[in-house]
């Protein structure tokens, strides 16, 4: 496969959040011959071209490449600083760009733990019981 | 008998001042004067009219001598000075000037009837209209004041009688006489709902009442035409006319293959959409009737309709001569795609190169020119050779 070509990143609709402390636009990049543009690459770019501070305020998401190739569209947008970041952005975003942690929720312990919550009414469904009615069950 | 109400008559309203307003005389002689009409009209009238004279004549000479009571100290306290005009005459003082040279005018026309002579194109009828006119004028200003003078009124009353003649613009608080919304009165009037059982709407606002309702097939035929007209709007032939007739510049669109009218519209549907999505700066999974159509779209047919028509599969057959002198040369023009399947059915040999488009499920195997055949569809040539490359649709 052909090395890779540099690719073109330009930005449509700029707009100047004030409300959520942020500069959002929708990130055109050309890339002929290439697949895609992975993220990380692409916030590089972003973050040379308009000059941040630090990389990790920036964010891209929804890139879809048109049909035939050669050109994605997507969104950008670069917080003012990280803490306004992790106030206003949602959850997955943080998480895909190291910021936060997943939470493991293991599916089938909390529909057990639903289940048996069911067979109790009122203000009596603390975990600690249904654990222990879980125990004695067994 | 002279007319002594005549060099006050002829003075215009605005230019006096309080001193020279009214005469003392004047008023003196016009009660002389009435007196003697008085006994002229006993002698000549009928005995019913006369009474009614007199009584209106009686009544007009204690109006007159009331009026010369209070006028005669007033007089005096405006010629020592009391009263400054300096800054002019305030509202109330000018509309009793006026109301006072009115009554001045009608008592001197009054006069002139009495006595017999013509009014025609006198000058206290232009007097009297005049100033009849002013009064007209300063109505609506009386009508904004109301609620200041019905105050200051109410507070004239309510304290025991020394105050003086206050000027109602000389009051230290003006906000004392601001609106007051809680003796608002409401528009609807809730006293008329006991009356009879009936309830009657207030009416607050004209409305109008549309008794023609449009019947169903006047309705069916409305929509009718408005998806005639959608439907015309759309197609090309209407389009070409319109343009021809607003003269517009001709537009030449380049046809690559075999354009269809589904799939152009298909693809403009799906480019509002991208437009909306920027907008919204937000992706939206495509929708089941969406997919649907795509998908239907997306099927095998005719070549794909164009779809994956590349400028490169047109040439190439004229690029490998080679390939093209084993098979029977073909000779036609490489624009539709039914010809691009003849050429290949033709020339099994030669590969075009298709492009990897991506969300398509077939996976047409992008190879050099040197690789073996691909075998489309069910293949009865003899020319095909080796083994076919997995060609899926």
């Amino acid at each position: 496969m052909a090395d890779l070509k540099n690719c073109t990143v330009r930005t449509r609709k700029f707009m100047t959040n004030r409300l959520l402390a942020r500069r959002q636009f929708v990130v055109d990049v050309l890339h002929p011959g290439r697949a895609n543009v992975s993220k990380a690459e692409l916030k590089e770019k972003l973050a040379k071209l308009y000059e941040v501070r630090d990389p990790q305020s920036v964010f891209v998401f929804g890139f879809r490449t048109q049909f035939g190739g050669g050109k994605s569209t997507g969104f950008g947008l670069i917080y003012d600083n990280v803490e306004s970041a992790k106030k206003y952005e949602p959850k997955y975003r943080l998480i895909r760009n190291g910021l936060a942690t997943k939470v493991e929720k293991s599916r089938k312990q909390m529909k057990e733990r639903k289940n048996r919550a069911k067979k109790i009414r009122g203000v009596k469904k603390s975990k600690a019981g249904d654990v222990q009615k879980g125990g004695k069950k067994k | 008998m002279q007319c002594v109400c005549a060099p006050v008559a002829s003075s215009a309203p605005a230019h006096l001042l309080l001193g020279t307003a009214v005469e003392k005389r004047p008023v003196r002689r016009g009660k002389r004067k009435m007196a003697n009409v008085e006994a002229e009209f006993q002698e000549h009238s009928s005995p019913t009219d006369e009474a009614e004279l007199v009584k209106v004549l009686g009544d007009m000479t204690t109006g007159l001598e009331e009026v010369q009571s209070k006028l005669v100290p007033f007089l005096e306290k405006v010629k020592k000075g009391e009263y400054s005009s300096n800054n002019g005459l305030s509202y109330l003082d000018s509309k009793h000037l006026l109301l006072l040279f009115y009554c001045q005018s009608i008592v001197f026309y009054i006069l002139l009837k009495a006595n017999g002579r013509s009014v025609v194109n006198h000058p206290v009828i232009a007097r009297l209209i005049e100033i009849r006119l002013y009064l007209e004028k300063i109505r609506p200003i009386d009508k904004k004041l109301h609620y200041q003078i019905e105050k200051l009124l109410k507070l004239a009353t309510g304290v025991s009688g020394g105050a003086e003649r206050n000027e109602p613009t000389t009051v230290p608080d003006d906000l004392l006489y601001k609106p007051n919304p809680d003796m608002l009165v409401a528009k609807i009037d809730e006293s008329n709902m006991g009356k009879d059982a009936v309830y009657r709407p207030p009416m607050i606002a004209p409305t109008v009442m549309d008794d023609d309702r449009i019947s169903r097939d006047k309705k069916s035929d409305i929509r009718a035409r408005k998806d005639a007209l959608r439907k015309a709007s759309r197609s090309s032939l209407v389009k070409e006319l319109a343009s021809e007739l607003e003269g517009r510049p001709e537009e030449v669109k380049e046809f690559i293959g075999h354009e269809s009218k589904e799939m152009t519209r298909e693809l403009s549907r799906l480019e509002a959409r991208a437009q909306q999505e920027e907008n919204l700066f937000a992706r939206v999974p495509l929708s089941r009737v969406e997919k649907k159509r795509l998908k239907h779209l997306k099927q095998s047919r005719n070549g794909l309709m164009g779809m994956l028509d590349d400028f490169d599969d047109d040439i190439s057959y004229l690029v490998d001569v080679e390939e093209n002198k084993r098979g029977r040369v073909s000779s036609r023009e490489p624009d539709s795609s039914l010809s691009q399947v003849d050429v290949h059915l033709r020339n099994p040999k030669k590969l075009t190169k298709f492009k990897k488009q991506k969300g398509l499920q077939s996976k047409i195997a992008c190879l050099g020119s040197t690789t073996p055949p691909i075998s489309i569809g069910q293949g009865h040539r003899e020319d095909n050779r080796g083994t076919s490359v997995g060609c899926h649709y």
